[in-house]
């Protein structure tokens, strides 16, 4: 049977509109048990609460009276008059002769027939004047009916997919588990884990045999060719907004974009949005100042220290550098006393921005907050090879002036810069990932293909 | 009026655009789901087995571990966070009810305190306000690879029978994926930035990644969810309609 | 009142961050500042007690001898140590000694780990199960290829294949992707402006 939403009334099986109100029954398809009154999902076979079959042509016709449904079957069992005891486990019997090899697997059948349960108040009607309240078949308030939610309506299907299923429950609980893959066995892990290992020292011995080959991408280009247009003496605003873990990756680019702005005497002023940015780009300055010593701190760069607040930090910015920063970062000097910062105002003051960045959000935020309100100033990101691809949009956009990923950008600049340092050498351990993989992936079908003939 | 004029100039067009026409779609919706309408949903298998492993959970007295990343409230990421919070709330509902232990572990200090109430309340309302324990959420310190180590030491230690991971990851997310990997439990995840979604996806059995991660409390135990959802839906097709005219017009060189 | 007064200031801030970021206004800049650095107090505030609860823990552990009494001593002092030499002391050479030879390294090594991770990863992901596994191991042999340094020097097509795999499929899938989190956002953001969501308080 399908109960109204509306109205609550029991429509036989198979109903489309409700014949008491008329309402749509398109899409309420819960059937209500006919022994306890919960309610099932359509599909179901057995009532998710007592057991009982729902199949309608095995259900009695006739639909029980509303105060039926909500007395739960222990308390009716109890409770109920004789006659209707008596009908309960009748039902059950029925059905476990009609469907023993469904019923066997989930119930163990009773060992004795259920016996009838004496009524208590047998013989006590002359002293218990209460014993025509008490025998009342009890009666609860009117069943609301409760429209399953997802969640219940999925218990139920789970319910019902176990009560259907023959299968035992070791078996059963194997379904419910994802078919997954086999683990890696630890000798596996263990060659996996010496092969990266080897990938990471090949540069150490391979003497970088692969980097005259190298060829710059065209951003890389786009790059050099930008830094090298800027006259003597102007200013660069580069942000450090990674964090330490990418340090590895992102401190040699960082340091061949500084060096690169120093021999051309390019001011540079550093900021960051990340509290640790801060320090990686206090440490890359200082490394640049070793190197190129007429390059110091206050006359030639500033470190103007951590930008708090996010989106409406940089926003700030935009306004005036004044109000995002009183004094540098490493000095405590206001920015006019500064060489380096005296004359900047705004951020129409620096010729270009390049941001070193670890994360794709920060770019954006750049690029909403300050690109879009700036389109004038170039904006070139440098990033983590792990995020570039999701920039490639605002690449192509031409918000960001250029993108260059990470270690494979940093090993590009070099060549296109014509220098030959370790950094370079990297471009071995690439490619002996790249055969490394290949190898993997024969290796693991290969194992994979071989198991799956064995268990067939 | 000259100073409205420039306002209306300097004001972000596209912004006001989107919300004009997503807030009154929301509104309706969500009143409409709110009413008992039901939207149907296309069945995402992560939710789904989540929902399993909730039910598996209560009959076998298992443990299931929801990470919920390391983003936190007040940070870009604090959607997905909070999508994190919904999904903890819901198993922790769940466990509260059997009177069962949970883990939630966190890489952010707002998420913590959020998710304490959470669990204190779901304990109450079950009627075991006596269970709840602090220990059964963990934060390991505020930095992504701090709470990956944590949390990656504390799914090791213990048998689970799940490993839900769902909130905001970076690369980090591959740790905590990895730790259970040679484990015979469950492992589900959820992460919007398509770079972490890669990572996790390589690793994971079910995971839902992008958008699907802010429909987790449709999928779940929030019906009022389901409004929001479906305006997103419209959205989506209403920007969909706009890129292909844009194209066309385009095309015909009638936008430039 | 209890729980209506939250709610108020929950959305009143709600709202006047999101008017602060559509409208361009002076006073409401101000306010939208005032706003950002309460959540940046909060914030710290938050870490607080995050720091006090982890403290916590680690105490616990080594009072009672659960776990590695060692490590969690360790912690506990290098938190103390680091916690007091950046109080005292914000630019001293210890906290850059500190930084640079400790934290930095450190994280690095958390990161390279990952390299470990993503190869296992990789064994199974490229397991020939379905069609969507022979997908992806073809795309990611390619892709790996196509970006080594000297490919373009092997043949200059093989360089304008790894743009064109860059340019078109990864941007259209990386722009729907990010239309969809942008609408699953603005959702998110607006059940919770509208509190027709509260995941915080876990209704």
């Amino acid at each position: 049977m399908i109960v109204c939403p509306v109205c609550q009334h029991r429509n036989p099986e198979g109903a489309k509109t409700c014949e008491a109100c008329g309402a749509s029954l398109e899409g309420f398809f819960y059937r209500a048990c006919p022994v306890c009154g919960a309610l099932n999902p359509a599909e179901a076979v057995f009532c998710r609460r007592c057991l009982a079959e729902l199949i309608p042509s095995e259900a009695p016709e006739e639909p029980l009276p509303p105060t039926e449904a909500e007395a739960p079957s222990e308390e009716t069992a109890s409770t109920a008059p004789p006659t209707e005891k008596e009908e309960t486990p009748e039902t059950t019997e029925e059905e476990i002769t009609e469907e023993p090899s469904v019923e066997e697997e989930i119930l163990p059948k009773p060992e004795h027939p259920p016996v009838p349960v004496p009524n208590p108040l047998e013989g006590l009607e002359e002293l218990l004047p209460l014993e025509a309240a008490v025998a009342l078949p009890h009666r609860a308030e009117p069943r609301q009916v409760h429209f399953p939610d997802e969640t219940e309506r999925r218990d139920a299907e789970l319910f019902q997919q176990i009560a259907t299923e023959p299968a035992p429950l070791r078996e059963q609980a194997r379904v419910l588990g994802t078919p997954r893959t086999r683990a890696l066995s630890p000798i596996g892990r263990l060659i996996l884990y010496i092969l990266v290992l080897l990938i990471a020292i090949v540069p150490y011995f391979s003497g970088g045999f692969t980097a005259s080959w190298i060829t710059p991408r065209e951003d890389v280009t786009t790059l050099l060719q930008s830094l090298n247009s800027l006259p003597q003496g102007a200013t660069v605003l580069l942000a450090f907004d990674y964090d330490p873990a990418y340090a590895g990756e992102m401190n040699p680019l960082a340091l061949d974009i500084t060096r690169q702005l120093a021999q051309r005497s390019v001011h540079i002023v550093a900021l960051s949005t990340q509290p640790a940015g801060i320090g990686l780009a206090e440490q890359v300055l200082r490394q640049l100042s070793d190197q190129v010593p007429a390059y110091r701190y206050g006359q030639s760069y500033a470190i103007l220290g951590y930008l708090p607040g996010q989106e409406a930090g940089l926003r700030t910015l935009n306004s005036s550098l004044g109000d995002a920063f009183k004094e540098d970062y490493l000095q405590r000097r206001s920015l006019g006393e500064l060489p380096v910062t005296r004359g900047l105002a705004t951020l129409a003051d620096f010729e270009q921005i390049i941001l070193f960045a670890d994360d794709e959000t920060t770019v954006r935020r750049w690029i909403e907050q300050i690109q879009s309100r700036n389109p004038e100033i170039p904006l070139h990101a440098l990033v983590t090879a792990r995020i570039a691809p999701m920039l490639v949009p605002y690449r192509q956009s031409g918000q960001l002036s250029t993108l260059l990923p990470g270690t494979p950008g940093a090993i590009e600049l070099e060549a296109a810069m014509g220098r030959r340092s370790f950094l370079t050498w990297t471009s071995d351990a690439y490619t002996a990932l790249f055969f490394s993989l290949l190898f993997i992936a024969v290796i693991s079908n290969v194992l994979y293909l071989s198991s799956t003939r064995r268990v067939r | 009026m000259e100073n409205v004029l420039l306002v209306t100039q300097k004001i972000d067009l596209g912004a006001w655009i989107v919300l004009l026409i997503f807030v009154p779609f929301f509104i309706l919706f969500t009143l409409r789901a709110k009413s008992g309408a039901r939207f149907p949903l296309r069945p995402i298998a992560a939710y789904k087995r989540l929902c399993e492993l909730v039910s598996q959970a209560a009959e076998s007295g298992h443990v299931i571990h929801v990470g919920m990343g390391s983003g936190g409230i007040g940070t870009p990421a604090t959607p997905e966070a909070l999508m994190g919070l919904t999904v903890f709330g819901y198993i922790a509902r769940q466990a509260a009810q059997y009177n069962q232990a949970t883990l939630g572990t966190t890489g952010d200090p707002t998420i913590l305190t959020a998710a304490q109430g959470i669990l204190q309340r779901a304990r109450a309302e079950a009627g075991f306000p006596e269970q709840y324990s602090r220990r059964e959420l963990q934060f390991y310190g505020p930095h992504p690879f701090a709470y990956a180590v944590g949390a990656f030491d504390s799914l090791r230690a213990r048998p689970y029978l799940a490993n839900v991971l769902l909130g905001h990851f970076g690369a980090e997310g591959l740790w905590l994926a990895e730790a259970t990997s040679s484990k015979e439990m469950s492992r589900l995840g959820g992460v919007a930035p398509p770079t972490a979604a890669a990572l996790m996806q390589s690793s994971l059995d079910e995971t839902v990644i992008g958008e699907e991660v802010f429909a987790a409390g449709a999928y779940l135990d929030k019906p009022s969810h389901l409004g929001s959802l479906a305006s997103q839906d419209l959205m989506r097709i209403i920007i969909i309609l706009t890129i292909l005219v844009g194209s066309i017009l385009t095309s015909l060189g009638y936008l430039g | 009142m209890k729980k209506t007064l939250p709610l108020i200031v929950a959305i009143l801030c709600g709202v006047l961050s999101l008017a602060d970021f559509i409208i361009p206004n002076p006073q409401l800049d101000a306010l939208g500042a005032v706003l950002v650095e309460g959540v940046t107090i909060l914030a710290a505030f938050a870490l607080l007690l995050g720091l006090l609860n982890i403290l916590g823990t680690h105490v616990h552990r080594v009072a009672t001898g659960e776990g590695s009494r060692g490590l969690s001593l360790s912690l506990i002092l290098a938190m103390l140590i680091t916690m007091a030499v950046g109080i005292a002391f914000p630019h001293s050479g210890t906290l850059r000694w500190i930084f640079r030879y400790l934290y930095v390294p450190l994280q690095s090594t958390m990161t390279a780990l990952l390299a470990f991770f993503v190869v296992s990863a990789a064994y199974r992901a490229f397991r020939l199960r379905n069609i969507e596994a022979l997908i992806l191991l073809v795309t990611s042999l390619l892709v790996l290829f196509t970006q080594l340094p000297f490919v373009g020097a092997i043949s200059p097509s093989l360089a304008i294949i790894r743009d064109w795999l860059m340019r078109v499929p990864v941007t259209a899938a990386t722009r729907g992707l990010i239309l969809g989190i942008a609408l699953g956002t603005i959702a998110t953001s607006l059940r919770i402006l509208l509190a027709v969501d509260r995941p915080y308080t876990g209704e």
